[in-house]
């Protein structure tokens, strides 16, 4: 059984000044046990479609089932099996409760018995290795402090599919890093899904097992992370030149002429070429260096992640291609 | 199997109800300004009533319709009209102040998420705003019974004391109701204030009802009319009678207004279920944050 089917979702916000289609037939289907990714620019329609399949939003058109659930019909059963971290959420949270009271309401809101509370709180006190969280006020934490007691949140009930949007937002390194593992472990253990947004490119690359990229309200692409990477065929050499060294247009020429160099992109003091056959330039580049006597740091890369959402999201690029 | 369902529900709804009044409670613990602000407009409304009860005196025809006169009876009526009037204040106040809150920080977006009982969730703020107004009723109930040379009557305290219940159950009714109100026109703060002020004055608070047509003959029948339509008219009105006993002079027969309060009571809790389901429609619309 799949844990979510959309079909040609859209919604159109509508004012009286202006209506807003923020999605324009989105068609996405999640695996169970999946960890999913949703990438796209701001204003995409990431937040909008999360929300409509967590039934905070109505769609304008579509069809949806969640964990098999008809999203119209059977509202409330779908409410009681999936979590929900919105983004924007730290704040909600009541201030002058602890994290730990404030966990303890939501668990309450979900029905979710006080044994089976405390063992989840065991849990995230494991995960999160440090208590102070969750015994003090949360008024009196910090911005990173409160975003994990609102993910912790979304995952009180055990809950069979979680939606987080922006989930490590605010979080440092090793915050972002314990909540990454923790919701890996979720999915990979308990077989659960779990449905993120995130900006941070290595975040979605690590984490998910498959990504649907949404432009303007659609989605413009949806595969592994890898299958997109390769897809691209993108191999990358870049110089850094060393202070005083200074690229000459004879030396640009030079290398733009070589065969296997498809392009060239300068900007203070990096030069970046995309090429065809790696091997072959990069003798052929080290070799004209030292021709004109310069020593840079070269180094090679392929696609990443970020290429592949600046190929579907850069209207510039796209433009240019 | 479906009787079933309805129990667990109704269980997990007075979960919610327990887990939402703990929460106001350990909010009010926490914060404790909020209770000296309590307390000074209890103290205030007090003194008023005393004032009050000074200059009322002189009135023949308040005191021909209601049939109370003496000094003290018009003290016990303003002092009992202060008291019971901070339940309908807070009835008014809790649930919309909760909800606007809740939106503003974006909580009501992980309540809505939740499977859990709105009703419930909206209930909480209510009660719990109920049992810190005992702590301030209760002062005010003995020296009422005390002046009143009422406070061994088990008859009066019991029966006063029923009123009172009826008074809560009521105002719960009616602060969700306004609560959803506010939700859908949006300008809640005004209007709210507006109906407090309304509620306290119009429904008898502190003028009896029954003398509104001898004080103003035009304007008079029409404010009356209006008070009808309320049930704290009648909160007051009986918790009167039964302080006074049949002295006083009540709007309807006593049966009939328990039966009026019964029925505004369900009437305003259905149509504040009906509310809530527009509320949620609307919200699924245009997103709960903008509510
Ligand atoms: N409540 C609303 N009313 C009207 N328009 C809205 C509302 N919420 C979002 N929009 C519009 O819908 C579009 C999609 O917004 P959405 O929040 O879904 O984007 P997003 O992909 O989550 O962006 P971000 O990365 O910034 O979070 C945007 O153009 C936004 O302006
Ligand atoms: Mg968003």
């Amino acid at each position: 059984m799949k844990a979510l089917i959309a079909e040609n979702v859209k919604k159109t916000y509508k004012s009286r000044k202006k209506n807003t289609e923020a999605l324009k037939g989105a068609d996405i289907d999640v695996e169970k046990g999946e960890i999913f990714g949703i990438l796209g620019p701001n204003g995409a329609g990431k937040t909008t479609f999360i929300k409509i399949c967590s039934t905070l939003l109505n769609k304008t058109e579509g069809n949806i089932k969640v964990l098999g659930y008809d999203l119209e019909k059977d509202e409330k059963e779908i409410r009681k099996h999936i979590g929900y971290i919105g983004q924007d959420s730290e704040r909600s949270t009541y201030a002058r409760l602890t994290g730990r009271e404030n966990l303890e309401f939501f668990a309450t809101l979900y029905n979710v018995s006080k044994i089976d509370f405390l063992e989840r709180l065991e849990e995230f006190k494991k995960t999160y290795d440090n208590d102070e969280i969750f015994d003090k006020e949360v008024m009196k934490l910090s911005g990173g402090q409160k975003q994990a007691i609102v993910v912790m949140r979304g995952f009180l009930h055990n809950p069979d599919l979680v939606f987080a949007d922006e989930i490590s937002k605010g979080l440092d390194p090793i915050a972002a890093k314990k909540i990454r593992k923790f919701v890996k472990n979720y999915a990979k253990e308990k077989g659960k899904t779990v449905i993120i947004t995130s900006q941070i490119m290595s975040e979605i690359e690590e984490l998910c097992d498959r990504v649907a990229i949404i432009f303007e309200g659609k989605v413009v692409a949806i595969d592994t992370p890898q299958n997109l990477m390769d897809e691209l065929n993108m191999q990358l050499i870049e110089l850094r030149l060393r202070t005083g060294e200074i690229a000459t247009p004879e030396f640009l020429k030079k290398l733009v002429d070589l065969e296997t160099v498809s392009a060239i992109e300068q900007e203070n003091g990096f030069i970046k070429l995309p090429v065809t056959d790696s091997t072959e330039a990069f003798q052929s580049i080290m070799k004209i260096c030292k021709d004109f006597g310069l020593n840079p740091v070269i180094s090679y890369r392929t696609a990443t992640l970020e290429d592949v959402f600046l190929k579907f999201c850069d209207k510039k690029v796209e433009l240019e291609a | 199997m479906a009787v079933q369902n309805v129990g667990f529900e109704i269980k997990a709804g007075f979960r919610v109800l327990g887990i939402g009044i703990k929460r106001d409670l350990t909010n009010i613990r926490r914060y404790k300004v909020r209770l000296i602000g309590w307390f000074l407009s209890m103290a205030i409304g007090m003194f008023t009533g005393y004032l009050f009860s000074v200059l009322f005196e002189l009135n023949p025809a308040t005191a021909g319709e209601t049939g109370i006169s003496t000094a003290t009876q018009v003290f016990i009526f303003f002092i009992g009209g202060v008291a019971l009037g901070t339940f309908s204040d807070s009835a008014l106040w809790a649930p919309m102040e909760r909800i606007n809150q809740d939106i503003h920080y974006g909580t009501l977006e992980a309540v809505f998420v939740t499977p859990s009982n709105r009703v419930a969730y909206l209930l909480s703020p209510t009660i719990s705003d109920a049992l810190v107004n005992l702590i301030f009723f209760i002062p005010a109930f003995i020296i009422i019974m005390t002046v009143n040379g009422t406070l061994t009557n088990l008859y009066v305290i019991g029966t006063t004391l029923l009123v009172v219940l009826a008074t809560i159950v009521s105002m719960m009714a009616f602060g969700i109701f306004f609560a959803m109100i506010a939700l859908l026109i949006r300008k809640s703060q005004p209007i709210a204030l507006f109906l407090s002020m309304l509620m306290q004055f119009l429904c008898g608070a502190y003028v009896p009802v029954q003398a509104y047509e001898s004080m103003n003959p035009v304007f008079g029948p029409i404010l009356k009319y209006i008070a009808y339509c309320f049930p704290y008219t009648y909160c007051y009105d009986l918790f009167r009678y039964f302080t006074f006993g049949s002295q006083y002079n009540t709007l309807f027969p006593v049966w009939v207004e328990f039966v009026i309060l019964g029925v505004t009571s369900i009437a305003f809790v259905i149509i504040a279920g009906f509310l809530l389901k527009l509320v949620e429609r609307k919200a699924k619309n245009v997103g709960l944050s903008i509510l």
